[in-house]
């Protein structure tokens, strides 16, 4: 190395976003770099839980969520979108104005008694898939009083350039469905093997949790 | 379950621009008609696009029609074929599906001795995929 310092230049750095929320706002949205728990925006959760609420009308379960979205003046809003079905949800990607920024996408994962009754039910196989193709950095479900989080990493956006996105999809749903039907336990034990599975091959964070804070969920074991 | 494979399916103009497709799907002595309306300059091919479309649609109807008479191993049967024939290419990239765990829940609901929770789950999954089929290809489907 030659004297007066290395022969490569580092580039700008910017501040991460959740450094420069303005105050006053809540949590960000952003996860901090390495950090193990994950605050939960008071939008987001306000948005989550009128989601839940309308989870179940006439006692059958309907999918319900929205998307997350940081206006130009640095204010989280929670938009909602249209209500899907028992086990569908189509994302209100339209409802992002010229200007914001797509924070996230959410939805409910409902079952009525018909289907088990089921709560704290993470992300399905497609869920994660759609990351793949999805503008969003990050999604949620909120399922009972757990809240669930996958959120794309630098390593996993070099896995999606690289890859014809249909075939990555085909293989991570394939991943899922075999760590499912490999799992044994509870519904939500065996739905949660094939998250892990997902997440950890294709470097996807996971978190989850109840109320304000989720926790980051170690997707190797 | 014992499924007829003697099928039948017509087209049939309707007018400019518009194919009916008709097929029927058969089981235990039942039958049950589908359809799909197209949108198409021209005649559809042989066989004609989006038929798995009317043959879930039948099997749907099928299903339903057994789940009416309280023979759930029937309507299950009917649902899965349904659903086989549809197949897994029926959403868009925008719409977060989790219906493989629904169908997940239904088999537990199976194995757990509620075989009626278990055809309506099925049927109603099922019955989401076709209409997100439809959704998927508006292009060429009028209904």
């Amino acid at each position: 190395m030659s004297a007066g310092g290395p022969p490569w230049t580092l580039p700008p750095i910017s501040p991460p976003s959740w450094l420069t929320t303005p105050a006053g706002s809540g949590a960000s949205g952003d996860a901090k770099p390495d950090s193990g728990t994950f605050a939960v925006p008071a939008e987001l959760k306000a948005g989550l839980k009128d989601a839940w609420d309308a989870s179940f009308p006439h006692g059958k379960s309907q999918e319900h969520g929205g998307i997350l979205v940081r206006k130009a003046d640095g204010t989280l809003e929670w938009r909602a979108g249209n209500a899907g079905t028992s086990g569908t949800f189509q994302i209100n990607y339209g409802d992002l104005k010229s200007g914001e920024t797509l924070v996230a996408s959410a939805h409910t994962h409902p079952y009525d008694a018909s289907e088990g009754g089921h709560r704290d039910v993470p992300f399905s196989g497609g869920d994660l898939a759609n990351m793949v193709t999805g503008a969003e950095s990050q999604k949620f479900v909120q399922s009972g009083d757990s809240v669930f989080r996958a959120a794309k990493t630098e390593e996993f956006e070099k896995l999606v350039k690289a890859s014809n996105p249909d075939t990555l999809k085909t293989e991570m749903k394939a991943t899922f469905n075999t760590a499912l039907g490999g799992a044994t336990g509870s519904f939500q034990d065996r739905v949660e093997a094939g998250v892990k599975a997902v997440c950890e091959k294709y470097h996807l964070e996971y978190f989850k949790g109840t109320g304000d804070s989720l926790t980051r969920v170690d997707t190797s074991k | 379950m014992t499924e007829d494979r003697q099928a039948t399916t017509t087209v049939e103009a309707k007018g400019p621009g518009r194919w009916l497709v008709r097929t029927s799907r058969s089981a235990e002595g039942e039958a049950a008609e589908g359809t799909v309306l197209l949108r198409s300059d021209r005649p559809p091919g042989s066989p004609p696009a989006h038929l798995r479309l009317a043959g879930a649609r039948a099997w749907l109807a099928l299903g339903q029609r057994f789940q009416s008479r309280s023979r759930w191993q029937e309507a299950i049967a009917s649902a899965r074929a349904g659903l086989a024939e549809i197949g897994s290419d029926y959403a868009g990239p925008d719409v977060d599906d989790e219906t493989d765990l629904k169908l997940l829940a239904a088999e537990d609901r199976l194995a757990q001795g509620h075989a009626s929770d278990a055809a309506a789950v099925m049927l109603r999954v099922l019955g989401d995929r076709l209409s997100l089929y439809a959704s998927l290809h508006h292009q060429d489907v009028v209904e």
